[in-house]
């Protein structure tokens, strides 16, 4: 869930932005990430979505040269049980940043339709058993 | 510069590999038209500034590494400025400490992955039945 990876990114303690390059650019003095959702993977069902994942990345810029914070952040997200890969280490050799970024996936159920209740399903059920019924 | 792996094709290497077929060629056969799509997603999905890398997107000859035949989606060239556009690429999708990012690869793979995979299995339908009518 979306609530779960921003717990997730809070509980590192270290500074985020979500979607705020601009805001991400005032903290360039120091360590900082941005997150961003980006793209959706859905399961649809009775014209709506049944089941939808939003896909997006995080990104952290380090200077600092152990891979503490990184080792931080993917703790936390495993902690939270967001599901990650890690796309990507460059070195932003005009900056001296280290960027990470991972790819997370988190379940959306805020924009989902409600339990699909489809109000002819008793009705195809009948028919079917009819049809069973037909033809033995 | 983008690896994109689609699996459960076995069974249909299987059934091949049992009959006297070029299996290398009939892969290339079924795979490239969804590679095609890949990259026209792709294409369709890059911004847009002068178009040059827009064109430089292209799929790269088939390889045979051990059995396992694939193509990639690269990149080439350079920009009217001369900036590599692999770099240009690469700096749009991740972005940097100064530049936004705009993800345009992952997501326009994401949405032609189902479609491709089909696209596939039905090529690999065709030949294997277009096989066994010759036969």
């Amino acid at each position: 869930m979306w609530d779960d990876l921003v717990a997730a990114l809070t509980y590192t303690g270290l500074p985020f932005a979500h979607f705020g390059w601009s805001k991400a650019a005032d903290m360039s003095a120091c360590d900082h990430g941005v997150y961003a959702e980006d793209n959706e993977k859905a399961l649809y069902a009775n014209n709506a979505h049944a089941e939808r994942v939003l896909e997006g990345t995080i990104d952290f810029y380090s200077r600092e040269g152990t891979g503490a914070a990184k080792r931080n952040i993917e703790a936390a997200l495993t902690l939270y049980k967001i599901p990650y890969r890690l796309n990507s280490i460059q070195y932003e050799e005009d900056t001296g940043f280290v960027h990470y970024e991972w790819v997370f996936e988190v379940l959306d159920r805020e924009n989902v339709s409600a339990p699909m209740v489809d109000p002819d399903y008793e009705q195809f059920e009948d028919v079917t058993e009819e049809l069973l019924y037909t033809h033995g | 510069m983008a690896k994109i792996t689609f699996d459960g094709f076995d069974d249909y290497i299987k059934e091949l590999t049992g009959l006297e077929v070029n299996v290398e060629a009939a892969i290339k056969e079924a795979v490239y038209p969804a590679a095609a799509m890949v990259i026209e997603e792709i294409k369709a999905n890059t911004p847009v500034d002068s178009g040059d890398l827009q064109n430089a997107f292209y799929l790269k000859k088939f390889e045979d590494k051990e059995g396992y035949v694939y193509t990639k989606v690269d990149v080439w060239g350079y920009d009217e400025k001369g900036v590599p556009n692999m770099l240009k690429a690469r700096a749009l999708e991740s972005g940097t400490s100064r530049m936004t990012k705009r993800p345009f690869i992952r997501p326009a793979v994401n949405r032609v992955k189902s479609a491709a995979e089909a696209e596939i299995g039905r090529n690999f339908d065709q030949i294997i039945s277009r096989i066994f009518k010759k036969g």
